[in-house]
C-alpha cells in the first residue's frame, strides 16, 4: 500500500469511526427522549456540529498519526501531489458530489413522505458521510488501477 | 472523436539511460513514482507538460516516448 492509498483508507477509518460512535450515541439519546421536546432541533444541531468537528478533528489527528508511523517504519514515501493525484480527486469528488445529491433528494422525499424533521437531518449527514467514505474509496481504486 | 490508446517508450529509453529507475525519472520531471508506473504501463496519459518534460528528461523528442495508436 503506498502512503496515499494509507492515507485514503486512514481517512476512511477515521470518519467511518466517528460516525458509528455517533450513530450509537444518538441512538441511545433519542430512546431516552433527549431530542423530544421544543428544544429537539437545537439540540440536533449541535450533535451534529460536535460531529462535524469530531471528524475534522479525528481526520487531521489520523494523518498525523500515519505521518508519524511512515517516519518511524524509516520509508521515504511520495507525500507530495502531483497531476495525476489532482486529477483522481476531481474524479472522486465527482462522485462524492452525485451521491450526496442522491442523498439530499432521498431526504427531501423523505421529508415530503412525512418522516421527522429529525430523521430527515442525519439523512442528509449521513448521505455526506458516505458520500466522502465512498470518494475515499473511488479513490484508492483508481489509485491502485493506476487512473 | 476517434478513440485510441496513447503508448510509449519509457521503459526502453530508461534501460538505454543506464537503467534510470522509476523513481530517479519522477524526481527529475518532479511526480510520484506511482504516477511513473501508471504512465509506463499506458494506464494513464499524461498532460502535454508532463510528456514534453519526460522527453526532456531522455534528451529525446516527445514523439520518440509517446505515440498515438487509432484502435
Amino acid at each position: 500500500m503506498t502512503y496515499q492509498e494509507a492515507k485514503y483508507a486512514t481517512s476512511m477509518a477515521t470518519t467511518a469511526l466517528a460516525a458509528v460512535i455517533y450513530a450509537v450515541r444518538v441512538r441511545a439519546l433519542k430512546a431516552e427522549g433527549y431530542f423530544d421536546g421544543t428544544d429537539g432541533m437545537v439540540l440536533t444541531g449541535r450533535a451534529i456540529l460536535i460531529l462535524i468537528a469530531v471528524i475534522v478533528v479525528a481526520g487531521i489527528l489520523g494523518q498525523i498519526l500515519l505521518a508519524i508511523a511512515t517516519a518511524i517504519s524509516g520509508n521515504t514515501p511520495d507525500m507530495d501531489e502531483d497531476e495525476r493525484d489532482k486529477l483522481i480527486d476531481l474524479k472522486a469528488m465527482n462522485w462524492a458530489f452525485s451521491i450526496f445529491g442522491f442523498g439530499l433528494l432521498a431526504a427531501l422525499i423523505a421529508l415530503a413522505l412525512g418522516h421527522p424533521a429529525f430523521a430527515v437531518f442525519h439523512y442528509i449527514i449521513y448521505a455526506m458521510i458516505a458520500a466522502g467514505l465512498c470518494a475515499d474509496m473511488i479513490r484508492i481504486w483508481l489509485h491502485r488501477r493506476g487512473f | 472523436m476517434a478513440k485510441g490508446t496513447i503508448s510509449n517508450n519509457i521503459r526502453r529509453l530508461r534501460f538505454d539511460a543506464g537503467e534510470m529507475t522509476q523513481k530517479d525519472l519522477a524526481a527529475k520531471v518532479g511526480v510520484t513514482r506511482q504516477t511513473i508506473v501508471a504512465i509506463e504501463a499506458a494506464k494513464y496519459a499524461p498532460s502535454l507538460e508532463l510528456a514534453f518534460q519526460i522527453a526532456h528528461a531522455f534528451g529525446v523528442p516527445l514523439n520518440e516516448v509517446f505515440w498515438w495508436d487509432a484502435d
